[in-house]
């Protein structure tokens, strides 16, 4: 079986997101406001800087370093809109989070 | 009231083009500054730029940005950090004040005409905010150096540098004018836009704020991740127009242009950001070396980039991936040699524990680039700065505007390629800013180097101190000097192959000297000398007087002698296999013509040779 136990739910809270790796692939778990959980790939697909360091408002992950936003739910760039996260299948089991990295790859995109 | 989504106008607020009725179109938008390879109207009305942004959004954001630079200043305003940063990580503070503030402020011209002659709506709307941008960049890289100019007058230069004719100085603003003030709107988008600010500005703006933020420089650190994240958007400006040349049969200009700018930028930013990661920030905070960061964040990127545009790596790939191992290095010894021409005091660094790092990273690096720092550490020991300071200037190129050298030492890959063009001799770095300068001679063939103004006889009296002058040096302020007083040269007093007492070279020193009127600008390209450099000659001498007046100005400063054989001259060649003059012949005789570049090498002695 590929999932893997990421973390707890305690370690991410709501309206939080945290790195970690799994089977080597870095990724960050997202726990966006209202409770739904994700896991997305760990670096912009601009220029690769790590999105664990922007900032959430809502479902959107703004990156720091050149502002580029995602809708953390759909994976789906907010700006610019042909930008796209890959998402990790997610599963909670009580109050485990576990993540299944195989065979997905970043998604990279210029400006 | 609800308001709404942005997407629902946007197309609408950036359509600001019209059907112009008093002037045709090649009035309002004249080919020269706009378009000069005619893309379609209909290719020009697709253009897109992917990440959007509205006015309202664009203060909001920059209110903030501003907000969070300004509020960190405050806040560490009273933290001693500048009182404790040493004399490295302020060298690189004065490198980066002095070259940066005020070409982002030319850019704002250049953003401002892609504002007035960018063919799309879309495209002047974003140069708009882009010009916006840069004003910001040089305001707030203006404003911070200004406190620190009471603790240190070279601060001055950040106001005052692009004003001055001093070298590096030239060399940056040769690279912009060339790729971002001269061109038309679709070229110097491609060539600014998108190959400066998506490649090259990382280096200096997210290299070294990693950097910063290990050296505890977080005033810094912050301003130029601030300054670094408005980038993005103005520069996706050149992406659409690439696309739109391939697709209308322009893919080849487009290419040439991104070739050209790649390596235009690359030259002049090994020097400002290659210099300071791999020798001035201290060896435990480095987090990568430059050549890393190389691969990392500008090979890697441009070559995504590159297959998404369907172009293709630069026809020069392997000279590129050749310099890298290189031409930082060797410059950084040239900034050291000639430290009285900068505006900061150059950091040496090069102790032993630096160079086992500099070795790993760049293999070779001691059996090269260490002969000619232990030639310097072999004359300071021995009490003989004065080899330390350079007499003669090397050779600049007529394209990157930065000296002429190479690997020294062994190696002794340093020499000038030149080409005679309406009856004027020009000198390149590479075979690639010769390739440059054929490409568009029209362009180029005007300017004149410090070192061509020196053998034109520009300069009166033609001494280092009257060039020194005319660069800015002890008028803005005092020139460089080493960055800690030579202490680092004590690690080596008696240990690494070094006597206590150093050693130097009888050839070190020369009495001959021209005489009468004739004389004759040559390059000496002198064994094991990383730089060719410029030297005045008397037709009278010898071709064994030749090599001692050379010897004089590459022994003891930049190369080691070679006991038991003796110096000889030759024409430089491509093969390096040209027959040596004989040893008393008249210098005159082989018929030299003004900036001929000659060897003068280590010939072992034959028995005619010995002497009686």
């Amino acid at each position: 079986m590929a999932f893997q136990k990421v973390c707890s739910k305690d370690d991410v809270w709501e309206g939080e997101m945290k790195a970690f790796t799994v089977d080597g692939t870095d990724i960050v778990v997202v726990h966006a406001p209202g409770g739904e959980l994700r896991a997305i790939q760990s670096i912009c697909p601009h220029q690769e800087v790590e999105l664990a360091d922007g900032t959430l408002e809502g479902a959107v992950l703004t990156c720091r370093m050149h502002l580029w936003q995602f809708d953390v739910l759909t994976g789906k760039g907010v700006n610019p809109d042909h930008a796209e996260l890959a998402l990790y299948p997610i599963k909670i089991e009580g109050d485990d989070i576990y993540v299944d990295v195989v065979g997905i790859e970043p998604k990279f995109s210029h400006a | 009231m609800a308001m709404l989504d942005r997407s629902e106008w946007y197309d609408l607020a950036r359509s600001t083009n019209w059907s112009p009725r008093y002037v045709g179109e090649s009035e309002l938008f004249p080919e020269a500054l706009a378009d000069p390879y005619r893309l379609p109207e209909a290719a020009w009305a697709a253009y897109d730029e992917p990440y959007k942004v509205a006015y309202r959004e664009y203060v909001q954001v920059q209110r903030e940005k501003d907000a969070g630079v300004y509020s960190v200043k405050a806040a560490l305003g009273r933290s001693k950090f500048y009182d404790q940063a040493g004399p490295e990580w302020m060298g690189i503070l004065k490198l980066h004040y002095g070259a940066i503030p005020l070409t982002e402020y030319a850019a704002c011209a250049l953003q401002g005409q892609n504002a007035r002659f960018g063919r799309a709506g879309s495209m002047r709307n974003m140069a708009t905010f882009g010009m916006l941008d840069e004003m910001r960049h040089s305001q707030l890289q203006l404003y911070f150096p200004h406190e620190l100019l009471s603790r240190d007058r070279q601060f001055d230069w950040a106001h005052e540098a692009h004003h001055t004719k001093n070298w590096l100085i030239i060399g940056g603003r040769h690279c912009f004018d060339d790729v971002m003030m001269t061109r038309d709107a679709v070229t110097n988008s491609i060539m600014t836009s998108l190959i400066f600010e998506t490649a090259f500005t990382n280096l200096q703006m997210v290299g070294l704020a990693a950097d910063a933020e290990n050296v505890g420089d977080f005033t810094f650190a912050n301003l130029i991740t601030s300054v670094q994240s408005d980038e993005a958007r103005h520069a996706q400006l050149g992406m659409p127009l690439v696309d739109m040349m391939t697709r209308h049969g322009k893919k080849a200009e487009a290419q040439r242009a991104v070739d050209i700018s790649f390596w235009r930028l690359w030259r002049v930013f090994a020097v400002l950001t290659g210099i300071p990661m791999d020798y001035y920030i201290p060896l435990e905070k480095r987090h990568m070396s430059f050549k890393e960061f190389m691969h990392e964040w500008v090979i890697k990127q441009f070559d995504r980039q590159l297959t998404d545009l369907s172009l293709e790596r630069p026809w020069y790939w392997q000279h590129f991936l050749d310099d890298i191992e290189v031409h930082h290095h060797i410059q950084q010894g040239g900034v050291w040699s000639y430290r009285p021409t900068m505006w900061w005091n150059p950091v040496a660094g090069v102790g032993p524990e630096e160079r086992a790092w500099l070795d790993q990273k760049y293999p070779g690096w001691n059996a090269s680039f260490g002969h000619y720092w232990d030639t310097i550490i072999d004359s300071l020991l021995a009490g003989r700065e004065d080899l330390t300071q350079q007499k003669v200037f090397p050779p600049i190129c007529n394209v990157c505007q930065i000296p002429i050298a190479n690997r020294p030492g062994p190696p002794w890959k340093a020499r000038a390629h030149q080409l005679d063009f309406e009856g004027r001799r020009y000198h390149f770095c590479t075979p690639v800013c010769q390739w440059i300068f054929e490409c568009e001679p029209e362009r180029y063939k005007r300017h004149e180097s410090l070192v061509d103004m020196l053998v034109f006889g520009r300069f009166n009296p033609p001494t280092p101190d009257t060039v020194l002058k005319y660069m800015g040096i002890g008028v803005v302020s005092e020139g460089g000097r080493d960055s800690n007083g030579y202490q680092w040269i004590e690690t080596y007093r008696g240990r690494h192959g070094h006597g206590p007492k150093g050693h130097v070279s009888p050839l070190a020193d020369c009495a001959l000297t021209p005489k009468g009127n004739k004389r004759l600008w040559v390059l000496s390209r002198f064994q094991g000398d990383g730089h060719v450099k410029t030297v005045e000659i008397d037709l009278d001498f010898s071709m064994d007087e030749f090599a001692r007046y050379c010897a004089q100005f590459s022994i003891g400063h930049h190369a080691k002698d070679q006991p038991g054989k003796t110096l000889r001259v030759r024409r430089t060649t491509a093969k390096d296999d040209a027959a040596p003059f004989p040893r008393e012949m008249r210098f005159g005789a082989c018929e030299p013509r003004q900036m001929d570049s000659f060897d003068v090498y280590f010939a072992d002695l034959s028995d005619r040779d010995r002497e009686p």
